[in-house]
């Protein structure tokens, strides 16, 4: 099974699929020759197509991770109260989702911009709830408070563009973070 | 049901995500995260497909999306997705909750054309010209030039 840092870094490619290897440290939170270690045996192993500095996680990694998580998770994953958070997690997410195709279709409405950054904090107290059982969901909570702040600060790309660490892309990385513990396979 | 694209054939309508105009492509069925992955690694060729999600999940493809796909159809979800707000941030023709005409699915090879409107997204089927026809070349039709650029 895999060390929890060999996790972190090739969870980071399971939950993203494909990202690039200079922005790989960033992301796991661990430094940039650590992580580059690591890359350089999944690569070795086949769990990594390394495309010109571009890292797609390959079927042999995405087992390996499965792996973890069920043999990590699959205690906490079936307690109640994590099926009840669950619940809770799914009704402020389709108001997420809604809030932020809204802002993408009003380019931006500042008063539904404050509607995404409401639900980001909701849900940050939220994950709160759970980091006792998970400890590296804190991960997601400062990722989330950096971007609300970059966002604060004039910079409307870390609502949703896809190519940065906006609040969309921590969110559907929490959300396929979450089922993974839990367990479940995406309905949509 | 009006037919503006000559050589084509309509074969149904969805929701479409974001108004891009009309864009060729040959489809191929991904069922499953191993599969996206497969065509992931060639980028050349996820230019040229339409990407078709036989199931009712459609999440998984999104990350085809970084790749600019010719299009993505689904037969399930709505615009009001992860799938709907990077296809927006993106400006990829998809087409969403497809419901066909006279068809059950739609093959892997057959070459498609996603017309983008408003709300409303169209597919149509390139008409068979006969025996010895040669194919045409998968890209982009009418609309907005910086989709594939």
């Amino acid at each position: 099974m895999l060390d929890q840092q060999a996790f972190l870094a090739l969870n980071a490619l399971y939950l993203k699929k494909m990202a690039s290897a200079a922005d790989l440290p960033d992301m796991v939170g661990l430094p940039a020759g650590e992580v580059g270690m690591m890359v350089s045996g999944f690569v070795e192993r086949g769990w990594v197509l390394d495309m010109g500095g571009e890292l797609l996680i390959q079927p042999e990694g995405m087992a390996e991770v499965e792996a973890y998580y069920r043999e990590t998770y699959s205690d906490i994953g079936q307690r109640e109260e994590m099926a009840r958070w669950y619940t809770r997690f799914e009704s402020i997410n389709s108001q997420f989702i809604k809030f932020v195709s809204d802002w993408q279709q009003t380019e931006g409405d500042p008063r539904v911009q404050d509607r995404v950054i409401a639900t980001v904090e909701r849900l940050v107290k939220l994950i709160q709830q759970i980091t006792e059982l998970v400890p590296r969901y804190v991960a997601y909570i400062r990722r989330f408070e950096r971007s609300v702040t970059t966002v604060d600060g004039g910079n409307a790309d870390f609502v949703c563009t896809p190519t940065v660490d906006s609040l969309h892309n921590i969110w559907f990385e929490f959300h396929e973070d979450f089922l993974a513990v839990l367990g479940r396979p995406r309905e949509a | 049901m009006g037919n503006d694209h000559e050589g084509f054939r309509f074969v149904g309508q969805g929701y479409s995500v974001v108004p891009v105009g009309s864009h060729e492509g040959v489809a191929m069925n991904i069922a499953t995260p191993q599969q996206m992955i497969k065509l992931l690694t060639n980028s050349q060729k996820v230019k040229e497909t339409v990407v078709v999600t036989p199931g009712g999940t459609t999440t998984f493809v999104a990350p085809l999306l970084y790749k600019n796909p010719a299009g993505i159809i689904t037969f399930a979800g709505t615009p009001e997705s992860h799938l709907g707000i990077v296809g927006r941030n993106f400006r990829v023709p998809i087409i969403m909750t497809l419901e066909l005409e006279g068809m059950d699915g739609i093959p892997d090879g057959t070459h498609l054309l996603l017309e983008c409107e408003g709300k409303l997204g169209r597919v149509f089927v390139k008409e068979e010209t006969g025996a010895g026809a040669e194919p045409s070349t998968a890209g982009p039709v009418v609309g907005d030039a910086s989709v594939l650029g």
